[in-house]
């Protein structure tokens, strides 16, 4: 099978995730259309030769239903004969969607394929799509859900993070989130969102709070608390009989933002590459997923990690870069010490907490991510990965061109 | 039918007299569920008859619920069945004093339940089969689906009807708990109609029908809709989600828990008959537990013991 590179990934800016973020006036399905556009224009792409754009998208109802992917690819002008396909890995959908274009162009299916994602959280709110996991008792009574607010929480209790440890975490992410941006780190993948007629509408990251301090989250009341009252905490312990009254430390301040955003990844093959006479950025050397306690949800990324880089024959010394999803400071933390990872190798750039996390969107921005920044640093590797709903986790890992 | 009389009056009225010869009190035996399907094919069927008053002929109340001693008996039967004819066959049994209430609600008069004294489990779901029910308030009522303190769950219509008469997370306490209903909790929950004094209950029963009453079940009519709505709504998420974790965290929990909020979440999305056929299965299997047997077994030397009530 042939090798599989990344061509290029670019990523819209993140806005609030309200009615008053900059980005609410604009449809998801623009958000998708800009990001293709983006992607084909600045590689001169001949998108006939794209043999599917796969998007994640966690909430795909109302005007992020009915197969969005096929819908943005259309919008954004591409050959009628690009298909099309909405994914949702949970948290996870956005590199999900480019594992599966790297399995596609590895299969022979694809020469070259666009993975991806989007997400208006302001528009579609969180939970817009119901399911089974919260109410069929088939799972939430026999299988013992909790929301992943409590997981968050619980992974905290039983690691031994405190308040001070996860605030202290948040305040990092948003000095390095603030530093990268000002080295202009992003400068490469973020392609500005336009209005309806053709203006720039946001062109920074807007959910930022570089000013953020231990002083300032320390205000913050625990988000879960009182979710763990509604009955939650004691499904927790009901699972976790030893781990004692839960520590609610999770609150908006040190959890990822609620914020819109779209992201697209061009993957292929070295020839299709060579064909479209594109350069590639980096190789990708394998993907993975996992799934591990529903309950607690958010230890996957340590097991979907070991997983993956058994297969590769490489181990944690071999990654150079580490980037998880900071959906709560908790599970990175947990990360970290689970796999006496060095922080300094972390979320580099920050993550979701100061920046946010457009569920379906992230996966494909961390990437674009790791891809600028292994360019940027002379690095050779990097291990993207997010945890993901129902106890899963899904990764990737690239080197270097 | 040796467990009913029916007596059709002039108005065309047919009061129907639960009274099991040889008991005080009444239960569901088999006998009086074949007894049930052929009062509903009477019901139905005979001319002279415009709607029906069922009651009970003993002092002790109106029934007390299932005959345990059978009941011990079929549970050995259905926890034995192995293959798919032989689980059809089982299911069937189970199924059928559910299916027999179905009848009488679907006999196409209406039916008013008078009761007084114990009407609990099976003789309560009798009750909620009929279109109208009448309370005797008295000293000694007694109201409730009390089949999950033995580990058990309703079996006839009870966790369906409940749920279509006061929404999910009104009946959920009643059916997960066994919580007895005080009469203004019933008529609150529209398990009961009416409450009054046993001198005026019947012809208030007689005057509901002659006005025309009603044949057919709220949840049989067009344009039904589940009282607080179903799971998949923002209210159902935010209830019923919680209502799940309190009882998964909580520590009265009994055998029957998963099975009857199973009942009622996948009932609650379907028509009625849907809905008794999900509950019969539910409670199959709650019956076919390992644990059923026993604790069936164990209230019944408890009750042989104790004084009786």
């Amino acid at each position: 099978m042939p090798d599989v590179y990344i061509y290029d990934a670019v990523r819209t800016p993140r806005g609030k995730g309200r009615a008053d973020g900059a980005l609410h006036e604009i449809t998801a399905l623009s958000l998708a259309a800009q990001v293709l556009r983006a992607i084909r224009d600045r590689n001169g792409l001949d998108t006939a030769l794209v043999d599917d754009v796969i998007m994640g998208c966690v909430m795909p109802v109302g005007e992020q239903g009915s197969d969005i992917a096929r819908i943005a690819a259309l919008v954004a002008g591409y050959d009628e004969r690009v298909p099309g396909v909405q994914v949702n890995r949970f948290c996870a959908s956005g590199l999900e969607a480019c594992n599966m274009a790297a399995a596609k162009v590895a299969m022979g299916e694809a020469r070259l394929a666009i993975g991806g994602g989007v997400e208006s959280m302001s528009r579609v709110a969180l939970a817009a799509d119901g399911g089974a996991m919260m109410v069929d008792p088939a799972f939430a009574f026999d299988h013992y859900y909790a929301p992943q607010g409590i997981g968050a929480d619980m992974v905290a209790t039983i690691h031994g993070f405190g308040r001070e440890d996860v605030d202290a975490y948040a305040v990092e992410s948003q000095r390095r989130a603030a530093s990268a941006w000002r080295d202009g780190r992003f400068a490469r993948s973020v392609v500005p969102v336009l209005d309806q007629a053709g203006l720039v509408l946001l062109d920074h990251d807007e959910h930022m709070r570089p000013q953020t301090d231990m002083q300032s989250l320390a205000g913050l009341k625990p988000a879960f608390a009182k979710m763990g009252e509604q009955g939650y905490d004691a499904v927790a312990q009901a699972r976790y009989p030893d781990m004692g009254p839960i520590n609610h430390v999770h609150h908006g301040g040190n959890s990822s933002g609620i914020v819109d955003g779209a992201s697209a990844v061009l993957i292929g093959s070295k020839a299709a590459g060579d064909a479209a006479g594109l350069k590639p950025r980096a190789r990708i050397l394998g993907t993975a997923s996992i799934g591990s306690d529903p309950t607690i949800m958010l230890t996957g990324p340590e097991f979907v990690t070991r997983k993956l880089l058994d297969r590769l024959g490489m181990a944690r010394d071999d990654i150079d870069l580490f980037e998880l999803n900071e959906a709560f400071a908790a599970v990175v933390l947990r990360y970290i010490q689970a796999l006496a990872i060095d922080p300094a190798k972390i979320n580099v750039n920050g993550g979701a907490i100061a920046m946010g996390h457009p569920l379906g969107a992230t996966g494909g921005m961390m990437l674009g991510t790791m891809v600028d920044e292994l360019e940027r640093s002379g690095k050779e590797t990097a291990l993207i990965n997010l945890c993901v709903g129902a106890g899963m986790g899904t990764a990737m890992v690239i080197r270097r061109v | 039918m040796d467990n009913f009389t029916v007596d059709v009056g002039a108005d065309g009225i047919a009061t129907v007299t639960f009274d099991m010869p040889g008991r005080s009190m009444n239960m569901i035996s088999h006998a009086v569920q074949r007894d049930l399907g052929a009062l509903a094919d009477t019901i139905r069927r005979d001319r002279r008859i415009i709607g029906a008053i069922l009651c009970s002929g003993k002092p002790s109340g109106f029934c007390a619920g299932a005959d345990l001693k059978e009941l011990q008996a079929d549970i050995g039967r259905w926890g034995a069945a192995a293959t798919q004819d032989e689980l059809r066959e089982a299911l069937f049994e189970a199924s059928d004093f559910s299916g027999r209430i179905r009848d009488l609600e679907t006999a196409g008069k209406p039916l008013v339940a008078v009761i007084g004294g114990v009407a609990l489990g099976g003789g309560l779901e009798l009750a909620m089969g009929c279109h109208y029910r009448i309370a005797i308030d008295e000293d000694g009522l007694r109201l409730g689906l009390p089949e999950a303190t033995l580990g058990l769950m309703p079996g006839a219509g009870g966790t369906q009807r409940l749920l279509r008469l006061a929404g999910m997370s009104a009946a959920l306490p009643y059916l997960l708990d066994g919580k007895a209903m005080r009469v203004d909790e019933a008529l609150a929950l529209g398990v009961i109609d009416e409450s009054m004094e046993r001198g005026r209950a019947f012809d208030r029963a007689r005057q509901w029908i002659a006005e025309g009453g009603r044949n057919a079940a709220p949840w049989d009519e067009k344009g039904y809709r589940l009282p607080g709505g179903g799971p998949h709504t923002g209210a159902g998420y935010a209830l019923f989600g919680p209502a799940i974790a309190a009882r998964r965290g909580s520590e009265r929990q009994n055998d029957a828990d998963a099975n009857i909020l199973k009942a009622v979440y996948e009932g609650s999305q379907v028509p009625m008959d849907a809905g008794l056929r999900i509950e019969s299965r539910y409670f199959f299997n709650t019956l076919r537990a390992p644990a059923a047997a026993g604790r069936v077994a164990a209230f019944l030397s408890r009750n042989a013991k104790a004084p009786a009530a």
